[in-house]
């Protein structure tokens, strides 16, 4: 009866991309009620306490009273750009998860170069946020898409470039082999500045604070997605949520060596838990940098992607790859 | 464009290079098809995922269009506009220009983004061009550093300076008003 198992393997990944899906959104959730609760505690107030223990159930609440608000098309924009950006936007974040090797033996796909699709998929979510500001067809909304245009392009350049010495020392663009190479040793031992030009371009690219000026609130209203509201909002704001946790999904699986852990530590929880311990403490520093940081003007936020950011990018593989062929590291 | 030409030509010699390293090392027709279906055991999951991502999109959007309320009010059908009256944007005809400072920044991300593919295909074949290939890569590496120098150097990339006329002319246009 065993021969014919290998046919059921496409029904049991199926399983496995459904489950995935229907588990990565009720996190994205779950994550905007852990901010709203952290930034609480750090600003010295309680935040979302009422719903559930904790307020934990605050997600499902706001879930429920989005699905019953207006499916609002704005009727001086271009309806079907206005319905497709936002959908754009998840699309693209939700698809990097496909490349993400969560442990040993999860992951949608082992995709030989599953690196370039990550950056691929970054790229292309630029695309949802223009669209956004060009079809709401309001002043703060075109404001807010031409920004995020610039600082997306900008920050993009030098986020390939910062995984590239990563690649130069584990030989491949898929992410499992990546991790696999980090058994003697994380790559953050070696690409500290890579890693930080990665998180910083990170940041960019996913809009957060302190890097949030396509919708700073004090400039430009809400930028990009000022006329959406109901469901088209809640998915601008669950790519933003999403953005995060693969910038942090990311990081571990380039720098911090994914579900890997030394030895005495390794053997007390499961591979899929560490890697989770290890998003959790990046979604906080995400969070921790929300509160602490202020808002940077634009054009300096520009000149340091291009003026600090690039070079260092540039100068790190070169002394990377120096390194290598002197048989350093 | 001196500059740009000649990185991208050496750019290219670089991405020749690779490729003939690594074509050498594929070797047979039989090793293509095999590489071939490993890819497609690879790439069907992510179409499925694809599919069932859109599909649940879409089928959370309608839902909420079937449960949300249907309503009309007077002020409502009009864009946010806090107080000034609202810019009509070009994607309805309208006749309001916005100046678009940020053009350059996308000309310098093509020229950049370019090279950074050529980078790419360097560094994936690090361990087989060695030596060579290092130099070859840290004199593109150069040239591209000096091409940031350049373009910093002529003030393409600060935004404040483009923004002063304009600036300036906000502020004459305040003056007047309050002299009147």
């Amino acid at each position: 009866m065993f021969e014919y198992l290998w046919q059921l393997e496409p029904l049991w990944k199926v399983v496995e991309i459904s489950v995935m899906i229907s588990l990565l959104i009720p996190i994205a959730a779950t994550l905007v009620w852990v901010e709203r609760r952290m930034i609480g505690i750090w600003q010295d107030r309680y935040g979302p306490n009422r719903v559930g223990p904790f307020g934990i159930l605050q997600p499902l609440a706001d879930l429920l009273k989005i699905l019953g608000k207006e499916d609002w098309v704005p009727p001086f924009s271009d309806r079907l750009v206005f319905v497709l950006a936002p959908i754009i936007g998840a699309v693209c974040v939700l698809m990097s998860f496909a490349v993400v090797p969560f442990s040993p033996s999860i992951g949608v796909s082992d995709l030989n170069i599953g690196l370039l699709f990550f950056l691929a998929m970054a790229s292309l979510a630029v695309y949802s946020v223009v669209l956004a500001g060009w079809a709401s067809n309001s002043k703060y909304a075109m404001l807010g898409g031409m920004r995020a245009a610039a600082q997306t392009v900008s920050y993009e350049v030098f986020m390939g470039l910062s995984v590239m010495g990563v690649v130069l020392l584990t030989g491949t663009f898929n992410l499992r082999e990546i991790v696999l190479a980090q058994t003697d040793g994380w790559l953050i031992q070696t690409q500290f500045v890579g890693f930080f030009v990665f998180l910083i371009a990170g940041i960019a690219e996913s809009h957060r604070l302190p890097f949030d000026l396509p919708e700073a609130e004090t400039e430009l209203t809400a930028g990009f997605h000022t006329e959406y509201s109901g469901l088209k909002f809640a998915l601008f704001f669950l790519s933003e949520y999403l953005g995060v946790t693969l910038i942090s999904a990311m990081s571990v699986v380039l720098f911090f060596g994914g579900w890997l852990m030394p030895e005495p530590l390794a053997s007390w929880l499961p591979p899929l838990f560490w890697f989770i311990l290890k998003i959790s403490f990046f979604v906080m520093f995400f969070i921790l940098l929300r509160t602490s940081l202020p808002r940077p003007r634009f054009d300096q936020l520009l000149s340091f992607g291009w003026l600090v950011m690039l070079p260092l990018a540039l100068l790190n593989l070169l002394v990377t790859a120096l390194l290598r062929l002197g048989g350093i590291i | 464009m001196f500059i740009t030409i000649s990185e991208l030509s050496i750019g290219f010699c670089l991405f020749l290079c690779t490729v003939k390293g690594m074509v050498k090392e594929r070797g047979s027709i039989r090793g293509r098809v095999v590489v071939l279906s490993n890819q497609l055991t690879e790439i069907w999951p992510i179409a499925a995922y694809f599919i069932i991502l859109v599909v649940m999109l879409a089928f959370m959007l309608a839902l909420s269009h079937v449960l949300g309320p249907k309503t009309k009010s007077r002020a409502k059908n009009t864009p946010y506009e806090s107080g000034v009256i609202a810019a009509v944007a070009p994607a309805s005809g309208g006749e309001t220009r916005f100046g678009n400072h940020f053009f350059l920044y996308a000309i310098f991300f093509v020229i950049f983004d370019l090279e950074t593919i050529f980078l790419f295909a360097w560094v994936i074949a690090f361990d087989e061009v060695g030596w060579a290939g290092f130099i070859e890569a840290s004199i593109f590496i150069g040239i591209l550093l000096v091409a940031l120098l350049y373009i910093w150097r002529i003030g393409a990339l600060e935004l404040k300076h483009r923004h002063l006329p304009f600036r300036q002319q906000q502020i004459d246009a305040q003056q007047n008003l309050s002299n009147r």
